[in-house]
Parts: C-alpha cells; structure tokens; sequence
C-alpha cells in the first residue's frame, strides 16, 4: 500500500488539535454527482455517475496564534461502473503554516508560484519578508501528477529555489528567481542494441528576471527574461507594454522569444530545435461603465511557418459575453464562437447558459470537425453557508452522437472563530 | 458554418453595442471634520439607528429632521439615498464585537465631502481571513461569484496575471487563496476509466464557493481541440499538466503514448516524404526533420521526453564505425557548444543512449571523436 505519510499527519492532526486552545476552524464540503450517457453509436451507449467529495479546511490559531493547518482533497468513484482506480483521492494541498511578524514558515504539500519555478511538492516553504522586500525559499519532492496521497520521492523527481523581489525598486515591482526541476526518467530497453537504458536525470535550471512597472493613467510595462543555466541560453525573453489611449480605450503589445520546454539530459535535447517567436497586440474599448469589446490578434512564428490565432470578445458586465476565435497556419484552422450568460434573478437564484460552437482541421488539408456544446444551469443559495446547483450539458463531437450529462452538486460553508 | 459563426457574431456584437452607460451619481455636500471638530458631535448622534442596523441597505444616513436640530430648513440639502450594495452586512454584529466607527471608517473624521466613506476591502479582509472571521465571498456578498471581478480582472485577464503572480502573490490573497488558484493550476490526471474511449471530458472541478457547473479550466469539448492550442501555443500545458513526474507519468504522453499501439500514430505521419524511419543516411532526414525543428515540442507530447518511449532510437543511434554513417542527430555545431560535457562525470547522461558503438580498446568509440580515430 502506498505510504500514508499524509494519513498520518491528519491523524496526528486531529489527535492534536484539542491540545490547542481556540482554533478557529474554517472550511468547506463540497458533494457533487456527475451522471452521463453517451452514445457512441445508435445501439452502443455509456453511462457513467460520477460522484466526488471535496473538503477545504483550515484551522488556525493554533499554538499561541502563530500555527494553522491547511488542506484541499478531493474523493471520487464511480456509482455505476467500478474502474481500476477507483475510489481515487486527489490530494491538492496539506501544509501547516508557522507565522511570526515578517516569517512563515510553511510544511507538506504545497503548491509554488515563485518566478521560474512552479509546481507542486512535498517539502517546505520558507517566506522572510523586511519592509517591502521579500525572499521566498522552497525545497520539495515534486508530488505525484495524479495528486494521490502518496508522498512524492526525492529521489524521483525534485524542485527546489528561491526568489527574491521587491515593490519598490525604482518604483518597479521586480523579482529574481532560480529554481531547479529534477526528474528521474523511466528506464527503457533500447530497440537495436537491446541493452537497458537508464538516463540520469533530465532537469531544468533557471534564472528568471521579471519587472513590471505600471503608471499612473493605466499604463504598464512588463519585461522578463528566463536564462538557462543548463544549456548557458536564454530560455524566454518577453517585453509587454500596455497604454491606456484614452480611459475608454487600450492597447496592449507584447513580444516573447522562448525555446522549446525540453528538459536538459532529455533524449530531445540533443536534436536541432528552433525557438517560437509571438507577437501580439490586444485592444480593449469600454463602450460604457458596463458593455466592453476586446480584440486580439497573435501571429506565432516557427521556424518556416506561421499561425495566426484571432480573437473578439464582447461582454456586458460580468453576466453575458460573446466571443469568436479564429486560428489558421501551422496549428490548423479552427473557428468557434462562445457565449455564456450568467443571470442573476436574486440573491438566492442564478441562472447560467453556455453554448459553444466549432468547427475544425484535425490534420492539414482534412475536412473540417464541428463541435458542439451546450449547458444550462440553476445555482441556489438558500442561506450563506449553503449553495446548491443542477445543470444540464449536451455535447456533440466526432466521438459521441450525443452525450447528455446532469450535475448536482451541494456545498456547505462552514466556521467558527477563534476566542 | 464559418460564415454562421461570423454573421451571429456580428449580430451579438450590435445587440451589445445598443446598451446604454449608467448616470453618474450625484453627491450632496457634508463636512464631517467641521461637524466633529466644530460641532464636537458624535457619529451616533445623527447616525443614531446605525448601532441596530443589520442590514446593509440601511438606509444610516440622518433624516431630515435631525439636521434641522441646528439648520434651518432652507439650509438643507436634498436627503442622502441608502446606498445601493450586494453585502451582506450587519452593523450592530461588528459593534457587538467592540469594533468602534472608525474601525473600518477610518478617516473619515477628517472628510469635508459627503463620499460614503465605505472601507476598501483590504480592511475588510484583515479580519475576515478565515481565522478572526470568515473569508468565504459568499459570507458578504449576495452577488454570485463568479459576478465577482474588480475592474483589474478585464476579459484578458486570464492571458495577464501570471506577470503579476511570478513577481508576488501578494496582490492576489485579499480575495483569493492558494485553493483557488490550484482549480485551474493543478491539473491532475482527470480520466478515471481504463478504457480511454468512454472516458468523460471536462469532469467537473472542485471549485471552491463558485459554481462549478459551467466553470472550467477548459470547454467540454476541448479534449478533441486541445491540438490546435497546443500547436498554437495559446497556452501554457506544463503551467498545469506535469509532463516531469518520473513514475507518476507524464500528463501528455499518458494518453498519446504510442509505444506498442500503431493505431495511435496520426495519419500526417509517415508518406514518401516523412523521412522517418524510410530515409537513407544523409538525406536529411525528411519532413519529419523539418518538423522537428519547427515545433519540438510537439514531437514531445507524444514520444514522451521522460525516455518512456525510445522511438527516435530505432534510427538515432551511433552504432557503426566513424562519421557520418549514422542518421545525423547533432546540430553542427553541437560539438563546439557542450564544453567538458556531463559525460565525463555522469555514466547515465543521456550522451550514451545514443552512442552504443563502443569501439576496439585504445580510445575509439565514442570517446574517440576527442581521443581517438573515430
């Protein structure tokens, strides 16, 4: 059976737990049921329900206010068909967290946004933060892709870095980072010589420099630069700049130069690859306090070929939006149209539809597949602690004739305060 | 098809364009530095129903008949509206908890000018941070919340925070917490079934106080469209699929492996041209060079970098005697660009995946293209 390392720091936990006087306890359950029937032809259909359990919880003020524990899981099975992995746990996060005035001080599983390296481990976080300025340290087994509550293996695969960033830097919000990414690769059996091929491991070492500035009338400045330490190259190299033409009007450019994402002492580090190159431009009209077009257009280029992808997108507010895509080059030709509607009849209703539309290529020169998506659904909030919802979705593809699909779903908020 | 999808755009487009912008609201005048300062008055006595009220469409503002206490009739203005607000929100608990006015209005004793002097949120959330009081949106607001954007969260906002959030996260924690964050960034592998062919797309998410009905990551539908954004580089796959998780797997090649099923090779492999497998030494290596070179990162997905699967060994391998006999893998000047090289000290660098031919005693094989004849 796997390790329960995570079991047992729950358990340890909760045996704990009432040792501390006044935690405060917030958190979340969340039941959802998924049902659905495809048919993949007129005789051959599947059903499947679906049925997951989330739980968000973090108690805090623990040991004299300075400790909390924080965690997200997921469960899930099949309540009609009982595949090999199920039941299944997802275990996003799990950490306790020390803070002290400038300190944190953070253990177990964690996700990591810090510059060049993200990801999510089994290992520590530590956050030192003097005036505005703030150096983040992380160190961890990379954790399992499917989020099982295995702890991942150093030895398997690894992040670990730093960065380092501050707000006030001629006025200038820049951070520095490093990180490295290890992971063991599979052994193989090479198909001519037959002997067994067991690569060390492929990494990833970066240096990264972000800066962003923004001014005063809604204008902003963005430059990045991302330096492989590996490979002694620049791995991504991004200038952004945003200027408000009028306080209705927009625009945004942007230009970024990045290698393919090939890990050094990967089999594919060894072939000639050329970099993509993107230049795009945005523009943003606020027709009124409520009703805003956005358009967008981004030309990427390879090496010898080229794909555009085009975007508009109206929205009135947050609760209707209609957008159309367009891609055509190299990635394939492709339109779809999208709109979604969120309606809000009263504090207790809402009503949301969603229907998407499009059509294609698979593969150059091929006829062109349509695609077809629909959903309608009721969000009820009886009180504030209790939201219901049910929808209804219809789908239809190359793959099924028709797949129609129903969702349920409770979530009941809770909390108490800490004395 | 196209042109549908072009017209009912348009025409969604003109709808849209006819709404019109709302009236800005008009502020009477108040001073409430000369009316503290001067007047020595306190907040309650012309906000005297403020301690019970338990509602935040309360109208708190004094009535008329308060202010002619001391003004006479002509020298007040028109009264103050309530206010118009989704809170959920209760003076007379925030009192309770000994929480004085100028606890979340602060400043306001020095406010020549009637603005409600509503508190920025970020007061708000330093104690509604799950631990004094609770974070939840859903505990204040009645908007729902996916309704619930600043103006900073503009319709490309998707496409520009990350540039905020490499550089700090602090920007972010007044309304957000690790927990959202990871319903889009922390994709695991979603198929639950053995048999990929029935397995569901677009599962739903573990969203947190939002619906998650229609909020996901991706469309339904995006598992048969996902190439076009790959190939089209919309988007980042890695930010959120691992592709580097030793025996975990990889997210990509856990579905686009190939090895041992042929029926997964896509139809644009292969022809007379491809070059693959079919071309001689020294040809160049076809198409399937040429798009190597383009867009590594496609032959990745499937061909697994993790070295699951060891396609591009069934040709690229060093395996006879001296140069250029071999299918040409290096740039030409690969040689000049590795330096000392990891091979010197790491037996497992992937240097001899490739080069297998070990050559007569002496200093040949692969360690003859610096010392020795090869």
């Amino acid at each position: 059976m796997d390790k329960k390392i995570y079991s047992a720091l729950w358990a340890a936990f909760l045996m704990a737990a009432p040792a501390f006087a006044g935690p405060s306890i917030d958190g979340r359950l969340t039941t959802s049921l998924y049902a659905y029937e495809s048919q993949l032809t007129d005789t051959e259909t599947t059903t499947y329900t679906r049925a997951y359990q989330a739980v968000r919880l973090n108690v805090g003020n623990l040991a004299a206010k300075r400790l909390s524990f924080h965690t997200y899981v997921q469960g899930t099975t099949d309540l009609s068909e009982t595949a090999d992995s199920d039941p299944r746990l997802r275990l996003y996060h799990a950490y306790f967290s020390y803070k002290t005035k400038g300190y944190e001080l953070r253990l177990g599983r964690q996700r990591i946004y810090a510059g060049t390296g993200y990801g999510s481990i089994d290992g520590a976080r530590a956050r030192i933060r003097h005036s505005d300025i703030e150096l983040l340290l992380y160190a961890g087994a990379l954790a399992p892709a499917d989020r099982s509550g295995e702890i991942g293996s150093w030895d398997e695969g690894k992040l670990l870095g730093a960065r380092l960033s501050s707000g006030r830097l001629l006025k200038t919000d820049i951070a520095l980072s490093f990180s490295l990414r290890e992971s063991t690769p599979f052994a193989y059996t090479g198909s001519i010589t037959g002997d067994k091929q067991t690569p060390s491991a492929i990494e990833r070492m970066l240096v990264g420099l972000d800066a962003r500035r923004t001014f005063a009338g809604g204008h902003s400045l963005y430059a990045r630069i991302d330096y492989d330490l590996n490979d002694s190259a620049l791995r991504r190299t991004q200038l952004s700049g945003r200027y408000a033409l009028s306080s209705k009007l927009s625009t945004q450019l942007e230009w970024y130069k990045r290698a393919p994402n090939i890990y050094h002492n990967s089999i594919f580090s060894v072939f000639p690859s050329k970099d993509y190159q993107e230049i795009s431009g945005r523009l943003h009209y606020r027709a009124t306090e409520q009703v805003q077009l956005t358009g967008s257009y981004a030309h990427v280029l390879y090496d010898g070929d080229a794909t555009l992808r085009f975007g508009l997108v109206a929205a009135i507010g947050t609760r209707y939006s209609i957008g159309y895509y367009r891609t055509t080059g190299y990635a394939l030709a492709s339109d779809g149209l999208v709109g979604n509607v969120y309606w809000q009849l009263n504090n207790q209703w809402t009503l949301r539809g969603e229907l998407d539309l499009a059509s294609y290529e698979r593969y150059e020169e091929a006829d062109r597949d349509e695609l077809f998506s629909s959903g309608f659904g009721l969000h009820y909030r009886p009180t504030r602690r209790l939201s219901t919802e049910m929808g209804v979705q219809g789908l239809r593809n190359p793959f099924y004739d028709s797949d129609m699909r129903l969702f349920l779903r409770g979530s009941w908020r809770f909390f108490k305060g800490s004395k | 098809m196209k042109v549908s999808i072009v017209k009912a755009t348009l025409i969604a487009l003109c709808a849209i364009g006819l709404q019109t912008a709302q009236a800005a609201e008009e502020v009477p005048a108040f001073s409430h530095l000369y009316h503290i300062e001067e007047e020595g008055l306190e907040c309650a006595d012309c906000h005297a129903s403020a301690e019970q009220s338990q509602s935040a469409v309360d109208n708190l503002n004094p009535a008329e008949l308060v202010c002619l206490d001391c003004h006479d009739p002509d020298e007040v203005g028109s009264s103050w509206p309530a206010l118009e607000s989704d809170l959920i929100f209760s003076h007379q608990s925030h009192i309770n908890q000994d929480m004085d006015c100028l606890s979340c209005h602060t400043g306001i004793e020095q406010n020549e000018v009637a603005l409600h002097a509503l508190p920025p949120m970020d007061d708000c959330m330093t104690c509604h941070n799950g631990m004094t009081a609770p974070r939840d949106c859903a505990s204040c607001h009645t908007t729902d919340v996916a309704l619930l954007t600043p103006d900073t969260h503009h319709p490309e906002w998707k496409n520009d925070h990350g540039q905020q959030a490499r550089i700090s996260d602090t920007s972010c924690l007044p309304c957000h917490a690790v927990s959202d964050c990871q319903e889009c960034h922390d994709g695991g592998v979603l198929h639950e079934f053995a048999a990929l062919a029935n397995q569901s797309s677009g599962a739903p998410e573990l969203s947190g106080s939002a619906g998650t009905i229609l909020q996901r990551a991706h469309g339904l539908n995006y598992r048969f469209w996902h190439a076009i954004e790959a190939r089209g580089k919309g988007s980042s796959c890695i930010t959120c699929h691992d592709i580097d998780s030793g025996d975990s797997g990889d997210f990509c090649a856990s579905c686009h492996n190939p090895t041992g099923n042929a029926t997964a090779r896509p139809v644009w492999h292969g022809g007379s041209n491809w070059g693959a497998l079919a071309a001689g030494i020294g040809t160049g290596g076809g198409r399937h060079a040429e798009l190597a070179r383009r867009d590594m990162e496609n032959c990745v997905t499937c061909h697994d970098q993790t070295g699951d699967d060891p396609s591009c060994l069934l040709c690229h391998m060093d395996r006879t005697r001296g140069l250029g006999n071999d299918p040409q893998t290096h740039a030409r000047a690969f040689a000049d660009d590795i330096g000392e090289g990891d091979f010197h000290e790491d037996p497992d660098a992937n240097c001899f995946s490739c080069h297998v031919y070990k050559g007569p005693a002496g200093g040949d094989g692969f360690c003859g293209y610096c010392h020795g004849t090869k």
